[in-house]
């Protein structure tokens, strides 16, 4: 149980390395499209794709905040970087935004799950709670990033 | 928890950066080519009847580059958009206008900015123009998306100046002169 304070970090980090690698990826093959940024509403739909995942695999899974923070803005600074996608400066701000981002969306993500759950088997509620938090940040792109 | 519980996500951030880092690498020769294969197949449909290209730097202002064709020459472009730089392709003949441009990166609010990537009636708009058609003069902005429109004529201004060296006079992007 001890473990599952793990599991969001490390699947937020998954799920940023195959986008990243998928960008990466189609660039070389499709270089004359033009991709779209990672700003807010990306770095929103990521953390949501995370968490989801985190509620298939650990359904009780206790967060650290702190732990959050500081994962999330490793994640989102760092990988980037590394693909060359942004520059260091670039960096720091998604860094930044990113590991905000990871926080707030996982208390509303938990939250809203929550208030979904009727206590009844309900294996959409996690995908249903993503939606709902991705429709509400759309007016943000643009902001920040 | 103890700090020591915490390596394996570290270890699985700093790990996930380090083999993107070396991915990146590995493609980069392969992605540069490719990209210049891309940009080459433009130049020769936005200048009919030249095949090569001589790369001149730009005025380190708009203007990226320059690529120098038989038939004329393409401005490499880049103005600020609605949120984000639009970037253009832009092609002058001898004559001195406008003879083609394609809009060659661009991050405009979807739906309306962004049909400057697709609206192809506003686009045509500036061929023949020698750089000094104005939006809501000469040129019809697209609907809600005066700010892009605005963006896409100040490049093609820029452009046509820095390619005949005639001071085209810029359209200032920012909302508050929109017409």
């Amino acid at each position: 149980m001890k473990k599952n304070v793990l599991i969001l970090p490390v699947t937020l980090t998954a799920m940023l390395w195959l986008y990243l690698l998928a960008e990466m990826v189609l660039r070389l093959v499709l270089p004359q499209l033009i991709f779209p940024r990672l700003e807010l509403t990306g770095v929103v739909l990521l953390c949501l794709a995370a968490q989801v995942a985190e509620s298939y695999l650990a359904p009780h899974a206790r967060h650290n905040y702190l732990l959050l923070l500081l994962l999330g803005a490793l994640a989102f600074g760092l990988l980037p970087l590394g693909a060359g996608f942004v520059h260091w400066q670039q960096a720091l701000v998604l860094a930044a935004a990113g590991a905000v981002a990871l926080c707030v969306t996982t208390f509303l993500f938990v939250s809203l799950r929550h208030r979904l759950d009727d206590g009844q088997r309900a294996p959409l509620t996690p995908l249903l709670a993503a939606l709902c938090l991705y429709l509400a940040v759309q007016p943000l792109r643009g902001v920040l990033l | 928890m103890k700090v020591k519980e915490y390596v394996p996500a570290l270890g699985a951030v700093l790990l996930a950066a380090l083999l993107l880092t070396a991915v990146s690498f590995a493609l980069r020769g392969m992605q540069e080519e490719r990209s210049r294969a891309a940009l080459e197949q433009q130049l020769t449909l936005l200048l009919p009847g030249s095949t090569d290209f001589t790369h001149r730097s730009g005025d380190g202002h708009l203007v990226q580059a320059l690529y120098e064709g038989q038939t004329g020459t393409v401005a490499r472009v880049r103005c600020p958009g609605y949120v984000y730089d639009v970037e253009l392709l832009v092609a002058v003949g001898e004559e001195g206008t406008v003879t083609g441009l394609t809009v060659w990166d661009a991050h405009e609010t979807v739906g309306l900015g962004s049909d400057i990537l697709t609206d192809h009636t506003f686009l045509a708009q500036f061929l023949t123009t020698d750089g000094t058609a104005e939006v809501g003069e000469e040129i019809r902005p697209i609907s809600g998306a005066t700010v892009s429109s605005r963006a896409v004529s100040r490049c093609v201004g820029a452009a046509v100046s820095a390619i005949t060296g005639v001071d085209v006079p810029s359209q200032a992007t920012p909302w508050g002169d929109a017409p």
